[in-house]
């Protein structure tokens, strides 16, 4: 298996280090060429400003909206969720459009109301997952294609997956479980 | 839910990898480096060329200035203040700044001694000249480590000497047999 990881700006070298413990065949992807003959493309966290802003000027933007209708697995986390949504609440990015959810941006507050906690994900078996929030988006609302993977206590959705798109709003590479990404190749290979 | 952690601090650093910080004076300049794709922003009221130029004391920038520049962008905002000065820093933390840079570009307020930076929840970014001292700010709570330079000069040789201080030394350390650490830290 061949995924890339969109290597613009932000927490690519976080991915890739999770995939390559994973076993899987890592590409940084930067050009719109190296999107050919990849199994599935992951989209990190980072400035969501930024990397809608490199998408466009790197031809990659039109490219990645192109795969996803052809069902193209994509997971997008933090910033990566934002870039797939179909809408943000507090505007300044033109996501790409392939998911049916809506998204608010730095949704819980400034830097020092960044947060995490253990998360209930039936989707990845009974043992919690710790979701590390860093001035995190969430998701205001979701089409109904659209499965609600994970909540917060007070009901926020903040994971969900759409046929092959998985997102989440917090940070999965930032921690030791390999769950998440494991789910993301299951979705991949078939097997979920 | 737990806010503050290691793990949250570290990770915004971890965020903005590959991203340029833009110096900004202004709320407008702000706006135009958010435009241009800048992934955060530090908030200042002169940049450090005139801060060198104008000599005196560089305090901590006037917080009228810096909240005008945290309410007109939606990427992080950071913000200076004096070394070992931790009441600007709490300050600072009040108004919601994103990252505080414990600067060296300002008066330092402590010739011995840095701020005890595990207290506070926002995360800090300190500057180095090689190893030990970056492992002497992460000591004390700093979750960004950036090189020193020679602020407002634009020459950018010291910055990356600082940088090929640091890779060097730690390709160094990695290599070294644990029974010659205790030496090296000693020596550094």
């Amino acid at each position: 298996m061949k995924i890339g990881v969109l290597a613009l700006q932000g927490a690519f070298a976080e991915h890739i280090a999770v995939l390559k413990r994973l076993n899987v065949d890592v590409v940084p992807v930067r050009l719109p060429h190296q999107l050919e003959e990849l199994d599935g493309l992951i989209i990190p966290g980072g400035e969501s400003t930024t990397i809608t802003k490199l998408m466009v000027n790197y031809n990659l933007a039109h490219k990645i909206s192109e795969l996803a209708k052809k069902n193209f697995p994509i997971f997008g986390t933090c910033a990566g969720m934002i870039v797939i949504a179909s809408g943000v609440a507090n505007g300044k990015i033109e996501p790409i459009g392939a998911m049916a959810i809506k998204v608010k941006r730095n949704a819980f507050g400034r830097q020092v109301d960044s947060f995490e906690t253990e998360l209930a994900i039936p989707a990845l078996g009974k043992k919690p997952f710790v979701g590390v929030f860093i001035r995190a988006p969430l998701i205001e609302s979701v089409g109904k294609e659209v499965k609600v993977l994970a909540k917060l206590p007070d009901g926020t959705i903040v994971a969900a997956r759409q046929d092959k798109l998985l997102v989440c709003a917090f940070h999965p590479e930032l921690t030791d479980d390999l769950r998440f990404h494991q789910y993301f190749l299951d979705i991949i290979s078939g097997k979920r | 839910m737990e806010t503050g952690t290691w793990r949250v601090k570290a990770g915004l650093a971890q965020m903005l990898k590959g991203g340029v910080i833009m110096d900004v004076v202004t709320a407008e300049h702000a706006k135009i480096a958010e435009a241009a794709g800048a992934c955060a922003v530090m908030a200042l009221e002169r940049v450090p060329a005139d801060i060198r130029k104008a000599g005196g004391v560089a305090r901590m920038s006037n917080p009228t200035v810096i909240e005008a520049i945290m309410n007109s962008v939606s990427i992080p905002v950071m913000a200076k203040c004096r070394i070992g000065h931790f009441v600007e820093a709490q300050v600072l933390e009040v108004m919601g700044i994103d990252y505080i840079d414990e600067s060296e570009v300002l008066t330092p307020a402590d010739e011995a001694h840095h701020i005890w930076k595990h207290d506070f929840k926002v995360p800090f970014v300190c500057g180095c000249r090689d190893l030990g001292e970056a492992l002497r700010r992460i000591g004390e709570g700093a979750a960004m480590i950036r090189t020193k330079g020679e602020a407002g000069t634009g020459n950018i040789v010291e910055a990356v000497r600082h940088m090929r201080a640091v890779q060097d030394e730690i390709r160094k350390l990695v290599n070294m047999p644990e029974d010659e650490l205790m030496a090296e830290a000693k020596a550094n």
